[in-house]
């Protein structure tokens, strides 16, 4: 399960970045572990009644992209994992919007503190 | 002793190092008692991260800074977990507590001596300890237009002094650069000068009476047991903490059952000219013209200011454009909710209350609808306030978009001000600690923190929680 998790919010992160931080030139595989070692580590400092939550819902929402185009999530093309996250976006329940959230906030926000933080 | 189990006896524990535990431990050393002075987190020096980074996000928030209060909408918090607490992560603004919130806290908790000119003295030995001073240049042109909009419309606006050593500048035009007169700056080198001891990395799980003597049992860097003896102990641990810690001790009269916070609210500005840069600095500017909420600037970075744009996602290039353009904003209100804090057996962390009323969400669209107007009035050309899938702002006629009473399911808020947890006062009825953090109908256990502060004070409540730190432990010394 904790595997599934670790793929799953990488899967998160990775289209975040792709879709909300990098420029369209910048498409190497996997450059950005950091930035999926600071969620997770994130993740791991919460309070110890919300790290389980998060777990459940990202399971969640992994075996969504089942329902959806017959695979996880973390498994599908780039295109249709960020069709998925949109639409987790408009769903009436706010406890996924949350998650997105949760995610956006933490990818965003160590993105930009990277080369903020260099040019300091 | 061994390396496992090991037992430390003291005279004085203090929990939290903190303002109030800081300001606590110094001055109970200097007046020569035998202090411990307890913290959770490690120490480190106010130079071991930027300012508002990442990096301080990791070392000095308590959960990474992801700590919230349930309720709908839930309320975004964070408290520092470090030697010096919350002093080292905040920006350092400085407010006396209002001649009318003391009148309101000696009428309605019955708290003793506690008016202006009993709090005078106190203001000013710590006003001159953390060097509480104006700005001693230019402030941040993102400040100003906060300044120049309230201007506008005719609305009282003030440049807050901070507890900050700023380098000279020979320049009248440039925004000097300085040094926050945090705790680890300030009290704690004292305390530790006048023989306080300090032990970090140390979380205390729960406290026992044995005896005449408080059993303080927690670990060391989570691994090693141990247990503090002590003849007296202060709780500082915060206003989230405090409770946290006497309830799990279980001490709950009156104790985690009327948290407070300041509600905000934030809008990002876009300006037709440069208002920010990479060494903008803090904003000192707030509006203080209402009687139930303020405004201000925040802390406006590329990393601050990028995620403040989240609800925009859309805007992703107007942001790599024009960041230099744009700035954070807030309304605060003062909220008339009260939350609660509770410990359930298993979990480690609290769990936080808040449910704002009715008419807390109507403050805050109100606040957010006449800040959004002075933000027009400064000349702002776009305004992105931060609501789920909310149409930015580009014209005086759209303020009419804000609804009357904020959404519950998309309103996202956050607070930096947390306080009354165990309100101080001689009325039982709704007090946890006398009017001196003594804690009612135990002996030789007192607190002295923001938990203490009867309601809201309205103004950040660092200097407040400093001053009444200071009276309770002159009360305590026999040196009132």
């Amino acid at each position: 399960m904790r595997q599934l998790f670790k793929n799953t919010a990488s899967a998160l992160c990775y289209s975040i970045i792709h879709h909300r931080c990098e420029n369209d030139n910048n498409n190497t595989d996997f450059p950005h572990n950091q930035i999926v070692q600071f969620v997770l580590q994130q993740h791991g400092r919460m309070p110890d009644y919300l790290k389980l939550p998060i777990i459940l819902l990202t399971l969640i929402f992994d075996s969504w992209g089942i329902l959806r185009r017959g695979c996880l999530f973390h498994v599908q093309q780039d295109t249709v994992r960020w069709q998925q996250i949109e639409d987790c976006k408009q769903l009436p329940l706010g406890i996924f919007r949350d998650l997105i959230r949760f995610y956006e906030s933490l990818v965003i926000f160590a993105w930009e503190s990277e080369s903020y933080e260099q040019s300091k | 002793m061994n390396n496992q189990n090991k037992t430390i006896n003291c005279e004085i524990a203090v929990i939290g190092s903190g303002p109030g535990g800081a300001i606590t431990a110094c001055l109970l050393a200097e007046a020569g008692r035998d202090v411990l002075l307890i913290e959770e987190g490690n120490f480190l020096p106010l130079e071991s991260c930027l300012p508002f980074s990442k990096q301080e996000m990791v070392q000095k928030y308590r959960n990474g800074g992801l700590t919230a209060a349930f309720g709908k909408p839930k309320i975004q918090y964070v408290e520092g977990r470090c030697v010096g607490g919350g002093s080292e992560i905040n920006s350092g603004l400085y407010h006396r507590t209002p001649t009318e919130i003391l009148e309101y806290w000696q009428t309605e908790f019955e708290v003793d001596a506690l008016t202006e000119k009993d709090l005078k003295p106190h203001f000013e030995a710590c006003e001159t300890a953390v060097h509480v001073c104006d700005l001693p240049g230019k402030p941040p042109t993102a400040s100003i237009k906060l300044y120049q909009g309230a201007m506008q419309l005719g609305w009282n606006a003030v440049e807050v002094p901070r507890w900050f050593r700023y380098e000279t500048v020979k320049e009248g035009n440039k925004t000097p650069k300085g040094t926050r007169q945090s705790m680890t700056k300030t009290f704690i080198p004292r305390a530790l000068k006048a023989g306080c001891k300090l032990l970090e990395n140390t979380r205390i799980n729960r406290i026992k009476k044995k005896s005449k003597k408080w059993v303080l049992s927690g670990k060391i860097k989570t691994k090693y047991s141990v247990n503090i003896i002590a003849e007296t102990v202060f709780i500082c641990c915060g206003a989230i903490q405090t409770p946290a810690l006497l309830r799990r001790s279980g001490i709950k009269q009156n104790i985690g059952n009327s948290l407070q916070m300041h509600p905000t609210v934030k809008v990002i500005a876009k300006f037709p000219e440069i208002v920010n840069s990479l060494d903008m600095g803090v904003p000192v500017h707030q509006v203080k013209h209402f009687p139930k909420y303020s405004f201000g600037c925040s802390i406006s970075s590329p990393p601050y200011l990028r995620v403040g744009m989240n609800d925009y996602s859309q805007d992703k290039a107007e942001f790599i454009e024009n960041w230099q353009k744009m700035a954070i904003y807030y309304a605060m209100i003062t909220s008339e909710a009260k939350g609660s804090i509770r410990c359930f057996p298993g979990y480690q962390d609290p769990v936080v209350q808040y449910r704002l009323t009715e008419q807390d969400l109507t403050n805050l669209s109100t606040a957010l609808n006449q800040l959004s107007l002075l933000l027009l009035e400064a000349k702002a050309e776009t305004l992105y306030p931060s609501i789920s899938q909310f149409k930015k702002i580009e014209k005086r006629q759209e303020l009419s978009h804000i609804p009357q009473t904020l959404s519950r399911s998309r309103t996202n808020l956050m607070t930096v001000h947390v306080f009354s947890s165990c309100p101080m006062g001689e009325n039982q009825q709704k007090c946890a600690a006398n009017s001196f953090g003594k804690i009612h109908g135990l002996e030789n256990i007192y607190i002295n923190d923001a938990s203490l502060l009867c309601t809201a004070p309205g103004v950040n409540p660092q200097g407040s929680i400093m001053a009444i730190a200071r009276r309770n432990v002159l009360q305590f010394l026999g040196k009132l």
